[in-house]
């Protein structure tokens, strides 16, 4: 299958290791990648201030992709859901496909609607299937467990087409389980990390995520796998700020993109799947993975 | 002071808005990870809507500590979103030039510039070293081909929001 790869702007200026391993990985597993070409910041980030300016931008990409005839796979949460929702805005409201239509037209860009959006759960669980991720597992992760954490937006809100069920979410679960490790249910699996106000109260941020991690540790998972970049900004990238904020507990959480721990499973070399750029605690994670 | 609601409707900002729907359950309220830091719970943001009393809302944090989870909108029993109804008192905070956080200035400015929210970064390892995409043998990053429509479109969009933060 040949999907057009959208990488939106936190995975390419500052989570490289998402998209290092998600290359590696995804055409290993019969994906054809095409990198979108021309492609701008999916609006989200903007959307606060004013929210046609976000539809314009989502618009464009859409229509880039409807251009080279491509299906979009967007790796990140936030741009998925971000495309998802202006499409469904842009198919209801005619007044807003008109204008943003009236604004691509200069550059020869149309958005139609013919295009769909795809998230990474479906990709793996959907398209590729758990029963051939289990076939490509060499090392298999015996007698490691790990929390699943899915970040907001692949479940919310299921108005729209989301991955996987609103409450009750299995897939990622599936997938960590197909790579030999355990992922069971914990109270706390579908907590907020918190990112969405980081921009204006990173310490309320960090207590939000805090508890959440403070959880998964107590419960004794072996680490947390997420499949989004802002969830891992934070409860990877700011553990040691995390941490800090934490009174009489320490924090020593291992977190991983699945895409990497799937690499690791197939036997691809760590580096090439960025795991020298984690900032939580994983070596002694990675030992055990090597031992297990 | 003295603010407008009707200068600019809610309901003319994109998104799923029925504040006049809300029969005040709470299940906005018990689900949200940042209601113990709100000055007005989710619930009380929409019957301050409901009620007209947006200028105390858009004068306080509250608005901006949604963490954008979304899980107000999904458990709605009546279809309010409360997300959406913060989104657009947060669009009639930047429409009516009042302040919001200069965040989203910047990141504005950086898209209108390059396409995204801000240029690739050089990303400390987890050994200390630094590297960015060219050291770690990622391709190189291209600006759209036509930056100066995009940013004239933006621009077009966005008028009395810029540089307001």
């Amino acid at each position: 299958m040949k999907l057009a790869l959208y990488l939106g702007c936190t995975i390419q200026t500052e989570q490289y290791a998402y998209e290092m391993s998600a290359r590696e990985v995804l055409p290993k597993l019969g994906l054809e990648l095409v990198d979108l070409e021309d492609a701008n910041c999916c609006g989200y980030p903007i959307k606060s201030i004013n929210t046609f300016s976000w539809i314009y931008l989502s618009a464009r990409n859409l229509a880039l992709a409807e251009k080279q005839g491509l299906n979009i796979l967007a790796l990140c949460n936030g741009c998925e859901l971000s495309l998802c929702e202006a499409k469904h805005y842009l198919e209801t409201r005619s007044d807003l496909k008109d204008l943003a239509n009236s604004m691509l037209r200069p550059e020869g860009l149309r958005y139609a609607g013919k295009g769909e959006v795809t998230h990474v759960i479906n990709v793996l669980h959907d398209i590729v299937g758990v029963d051939k991720i289990k076939k490509l597992v060499r090392k298999p992760l015996k007698g490691l467990r790990f929390a699943s954490h899915y970040g907001c937006h692949a479940i919310w809100t299921s108005n729209l087409k989301r991955p996987d069920d609103p409450e009750d979410p299995q897939k990622l679960e599936e997938l960590i389980r197909a790579l030999g490790a355990d992922s069971e249910d914990y109270p706390e699996r579908l907590e907020c990390c918190g990112s969405g106000l980081a921009m204006f109260s990173g310490k309320t941020t960090l207590s939000i995520a805090g508890s959440k991690l403070r959880k998964v540790q107590e419960y004794g998972f072996d680490g947390m796998i997420t499949v989004c970049p802002f969830c891992m900004k934070i409860f990877d990238a700011r553990q040691k700020a995390i941490k800090a904020s934490m009174h009489e507990f320490s924090l020593n959480l291992p977190i991983l993109y699945y895409t990497q721990l799937l690499g690791l499973c197939m036997g691809i070399n760590a580096e090439k799947l960025g795991l020298n750029l984690n900032l939580s605690p994983i070596d002694s994670l990675l030992r055990k993975i090597e031992e297990a | 002071m003295v603010v407008k609601p009707d200068v600019v409707r809610l309901k003319d900002i994109v998104g799923d808005q029925q504040p006049e729907y809300c029969n005040q359950c709470g299940k906005c309220s018990s689900g949200c990870p940042s209601a113990k830091f709100l000055d007005f719970s989710p619930r009380r943001i929409v019957i301050m809507t409901q009620l007209d009393m947006t200028s105390d809302l858009l004068k306080s944090d509250t608005i901006w500590l949604c963490a954008e989870c979304l899980k107000c909108k999904e458990r709605c029993p009546r279809e309010v979103a409360p997300y959406d109804v913060i989104l657009a008192l947060r669009n009639l905070t930047a429409k009516m030039g009042l302040t919001f956080p200069a965040g989203y200035s910047q990141y504005l400015n950086s898209i209108s510039k390059r396409g995204l929210i801000q240029e690739p970064q050089l990303i400390h390892a987890r050994r200390g070293e630094r590297v960015d995409r060219r050291s770690l043998g990622l391709p190189k990053l291209q600006k759209p081909s036509s930056m100066e429509k995009i940013a004239q479109n933006l621009n077009n969009i966005i008028q009395p929001e810029r540089a307001k933060s």
